[in-house]
């Protein structure tokens, strides 16, 4: 993979002589053409890595993505329950007014009544 | 985005796309309507099977395509970098004694057999214990047992019990040369080369005497080794056979060290194998031995061999020497074939990152060709331990094909129908998938912790899966050649 890369030129006669010897070892050898069919999915992977093609990555990387934030959703909702807002219950003066008014005084903002 | 991400483009190469299309539906098309498919290359002991059985590599690497997608999505830290052992329960150092003294008296009876039994190689012990139980059964069993061959190895056990009386006498001994660097496990892979010569082209390899010879041989040899550069130095590095034996037993999660036995996560054992010279060689060597011992049952080696065996008899060699000649070359041209599948994925992932060079990525990666191995193994010999391990029944009473029954098991048979052909099949798919979907876990992991960058991590892999895939698929190829 170090050495001088082929000219444009100079890569149609490779790859035709590359597929003469190929077609010939597979006539001249029984058995060579019938090994293609066991070795098919791996030369095809071969040939798309070759050209620089990573079949799927992209989709790969957005599920490792995916999946990444949903661990991390599930990990901030267990590591922070200090978080959850707490229930304002009304005390003292205000207690007795609440209970005595017909309409009660407005809630502290977030907060919630029992 | 990040930086890393941001290297990443996904250009729109639409005319590429096409020309990849066409090549693969050619090569599709070539495959499928390949001349012999169905008559020269059949499998004619699988005539049941649902599928042809080159669908099987098909269905094996979508199997392996989907694991690696659960790898990538699933398994973003490293977790089989060692450091996750538990410590079960005491393990007595004496347990060593009884068991070195039963290994060295099964070898003891080896020698014997040899030379004192019946030279008939289906009635004498030494070939089936040496072939089926030693090579085959024993590195089998150490991947789900852990270690123990190591407890019952007769040349250890030996020097073991040397260096102890040693040690209680006036004879103080230490080993007087250390051991060369630069040697690495090299003597480990041409042992376990020679041993595949012996019993995959030599012609006599199965004769008693010789068996026992070179078993003498050996004995002594180990023993040199251990007493020239230390016993444990030389176990780890000298000994073919214990380091083999040895290597396969850390995909095990059990393991005894420090007079305890601990639980290790599977295959986690395997990453802390040390990165010396020659470690590449071992593992390729291992999966090259089962390779030859398959295609050379194939069309492919049976149509070629006459010619090969023909040209060194032009040479003015007899037919004996000119067969195993032959096959010799042979048996190197498999193992070339394997390196350079290892190899081309190797530089595939030097391709997808300059951090490394080839000789740090083929060290760092050598130990995921560990389960590889050992699906080659179980695969390729499994009928031999299911049909001839039977054998094992009537040989310990008779070990000397002489007559004689110390156990009443001497009339016992091998029952072929234990498992039919299509059962032995399937287990061997399933062990060879298995085993790749082990060396991908291996090398996923692996690269988590080398890569610093994810996205190059995952690029790595995906040369890594085309060893895999061509690993499984031609372990299936060889197979049905052998079954035809």
């Amino acid at each position: 993979m170090r050495g001088r890369p082929l000219t444009a030129s100079c890569r149609l006669p490779v790859a035709s002589a590359a597929i003469v010897a190929a077609v010939a070892l597979c006539v001249a050898v029984p058995g060579i053409a019938h090994s293609l069919a066991y070795l098919l999915p791996a030369l095809l992977l071969v040939l798309a890595l070759r050209g620089r093609r990573y079949p799927g990555e992209r989709a790969l990387l957005r599920l490792r993505g995916a999946m990444r934030t949903g661990h991390g959703h599930r990990r901030e909702a267990v590591a922070a329950p200090a978080a959850r807002p707490r229930a304002s219950v009304p005390r003292g003066g205000r207690l007795i007014a609440s209970a005595l008014a017909v309409r009660p005084p407005p809630l502290p903002a977030g907060g919630t009544s029992s | 985005m990040s930086s890393s991400e941001k290297q990443i483009r996904w250009p729109l190469r639409r005319a590429g796309v096409r020309r990849s299309a066409v090549l693969a539906c050619a090569l599709l098309g070539a495959g499928v309507v390949a001349p012999e498919a169905a008559s020269a290359h059949g499998v004619s002991g699988l005539t049941s099977l649902p599928v042809p059985a080159w669908l099987f590599a098909w269905a094996a690497a979508i199997v392996l395509v989907v694991s690696f997608v659960l790898l990538t999505a699933l398994w973003a830290t490293p977790r089989l970098q060692g450091g996750y052992d538990r410590r079960l329960c005491a393990w007595p150092a004496a347990l060593s004694v009884p068991a070195g003294i039963v290994g060295l008296g099964l070898f003891a009876l080896v020698i014997y057999a040899g030379y004192e039994g019946v030279p008939v190689y289906t009635d004498n012990l030494d070939p089936t214990f040496i072939f089926v139980i030693f090579w085959v059964a024993v590195p089998v069993s150490s991947v789900f047992l852990g270690g123990w061959f190591a407890a019952f190895n007769p040349w250890l056990a030996l020097a073991r019990a040397v260096r102890w009386a040693a040690a209680r006498t006036s004879l103080g001994w230490r080993a007087p040369l250390a051991y060369p660097r630069w040697l690495g496990r090299w003597p480990v892979a041409v042992g376990l080369l020679a041993f595949g010569w012996l019993e995959l082209v030599y012609h006599d390899h199965d004769n008693p005497v010789t068996l026992a010879s070179l078993s003498l041989a050996y004995f002594a040899l180990m023993l040199l080794g251990m007493g020239l550069f230390g016993i444990e130095t030389w176990s780890e590095r000298g000994d073919p056979f214990g380091c083999y034996i040895g290597l396969l037993a850390r995909l095990a999660p059990l393991h005894v060290r420090e007079r305890a036995l601990w639980w290790r996560r599977p295959l986690s054992g395997v990453t802390s194998f040390s990165e010396l010279p020659g470690t590449v060689a071992v593992v390729i060597v291992i999966i090259g031995i089962t390779t030859f011992d398959g295609a050379s049952n194939g069309v492919v080696w049976t149509t070629l061999q006459p010619h090969v065996q023909s040209f060194f008899s032009g040479l003015g060699l007899g037919a004996t020497p000119s067969d195993e000649l032959a096959d010799s070359l042979g048996l190197l041209l498999a193992i070339a074939f394997v390196a350079g599948v290892y190899l081309l994925g190797i530089l595939g992932m030097r391709s997808v990152s300059r951090r490394f060079s080839a000789t740090q990525l083929s060290r760092s990666f050598a130990h995921t060709l560990v389960p590889i191995g050992f699906a080659y193994v179980l695969a390729h010999y499994f009928s031999l331990l299911i049909w001839q391990g039977q054998a094992i029944g009537y040989l310990a009473s008779n070990p000397l094909g002489d007559g004689t029954n110390y156990f009443g098991t001497a009339g016992w048979h091998i029952n072929y129908q234990v498992m039919s052909i299509n059962a032995i099949w399937y287990a061997q798919v399933i062990a060879l998938v298995v085993g790749h979907v082990g060396g991908l876990a291996l090398a996923h992991d692996r690269a988590l912790a080398t890569y610093p960058s994810p996205n190059e991590a995952v690029r790595s892999q995906y040369w890594m899966l085309v060893v895999m895939v061509g690993f499984t698929s031609l372990g299936l190829w060889l197979l049905s050649a052998v079954n035809a």
